[in-house]
């Protein structure tokens, strides 16, 4: 894409890596819940790269960034109903 | 059956010392088919906890010897009372929970089974004891359920005599939580899976309707997909409404219609 935005920049970029990282930690929320909620809003990554760019090793298209963002907001926000002990 | 005299001492620590009960003490085979029983009918596992903590307080109880029977777990890295026998097990789990202390939570934290032959004279966990030795409970035997790592659990028997169990009591309940605690471990596995599908539906259902409203928001901006879900995220966080229901709106704008399924082999 030539019109790419600001948030596109590497260094938004390996910040926002750290962002999404610390807060998906910071949620308690599971890889495999999270990648299945991500897929059902349109993401296109698979599990193994979600994992990879949740702990700093993998860089996403922003867009894809952006919609892990949003899982994790709104799987947050609907609260994890877990079977025992997770 | 005979009781034999059980000795005060807790049996922390020195399990390989048990005889072997003879198997017409502890028979299995009723309990084991209604475990699998229970695994086919539950669809939830608060459920199948308090048929096998019933079935457990049955199991081990007998004539002049009523046990009652509670299961904890650790959900969110608390203990949580989820299912019991009768309403004195469960009190006593919550009192338990309440202090975060106790021979249950003992048992639970240690792996090891941890025994109360007197809640009178038991010089361990005070605050607990006290509250209790106020209830008709007489003594506590609490057993951790191996479950490997799926979970964390503990079935806490409850006899309203002191002294109430003895060595074989001892084995019999140890063979019965190890029973119940495949058949459980089995149960979550299951759920799990259950709700991974239920998950993936949901997903196929969801990103139906993202991509036709990514499409709609194409046609009119003639932009790129990308550029599409930027404006549908957009629209999304400015707003404070989930992206699905943004999507919704924009492909009922569009066609009135309200849903988008997916076929799904179920």
């Amino acid at each position: 894409m030539n019109d790419r935005p600001k948030w596109a920049e590497p260094s938004w970029n390996s910040e926002q890596r750290k962002h999404a990282g610390e807060r998906y930690r910071g949620r308690n929320l599971n890889l495999s819940r999270l990648w299945t909620y991500y897929l059902g809003i349109g993401g296109d990554a698979d599990e193994f790269a979600l994992d990879g760019y949740l702990n700093g090793l993998l860089g996403l298209a922003p867009g894809q960034m952006r919609l892990v963002d949003t899982a994790i907001d709104e799987l947050s926000a609907d609260g994890q109903p877990g079977p025992v002990g997770q | 059956m005979t009781e034999t005299q059980p000795s005060p001492t807790h049996y922390l620590g020195s399990p390989s010392t048990f005889r072997v009960p003879d198997e017409t003490h502890v028979d299995l085979t009723e309990f084991l088919t209604r475990l699998q029983d229970l695994l086919v009918e539950n669809a939830d596992i608060r459920d199948f906890l308090e048929d096998l903590a019933t079935m457990t307080a049955t199991k081990l109880t007998k004539a002049g010897n009523t046990i009652a029977c509670g299961v904890t777990v650790i959900r969110q890295k608390k203990p949580i009372a989820i299912a019991d026998s009768d309403a004195l097990a469960r009190n006593l789990d919550e009192i338990q929970n309440s202090f975060d202390d106790g021979p249950c939570l003992t048992a639970l934290r240690t792996r090891t089974i941890t025994h109360v032959p007197d809640v009178h004279t038991e010089q361990r966990w005070p605050e607990y004891m006290r509250v209790a030795a106020a209830t008709n409970v007489g003594s506590i035997l609490a057993l951790p359920m191996e479950l490997n790592s799926t979970a964390e659990a503990v079935v806490n028997l409850y006899s309203t005599r002191t002294h109430g169990f003895s060595h074989d009591d001892l084995l019999a309940a140890e063979r019965v939580t190890a029973t119940g605690a495949k058949a459980l471990h089995l149960a979550l596995k299951i759920s799990q899976l259950r709700d991974a599908r239920d998950n993936l539906t949901a997903a196929l259902q969801s990103r139906t309707t993202i991509d036709t409203a990514v499409g709609i928001i194409m046609a009119q901006n003639r932009c790129s997909r990308d550029a599409a879900f930027q404006i549908l995220a957009s629209a999304s966080s400015h707003r404070n409404i989930k992206l699905r229901e943004v999507a919704v709106r924009i492909i009922a704008r569009i066609s009135g219609e309200h849903e988008i399924s997916a076929a799904f082999e179920e």
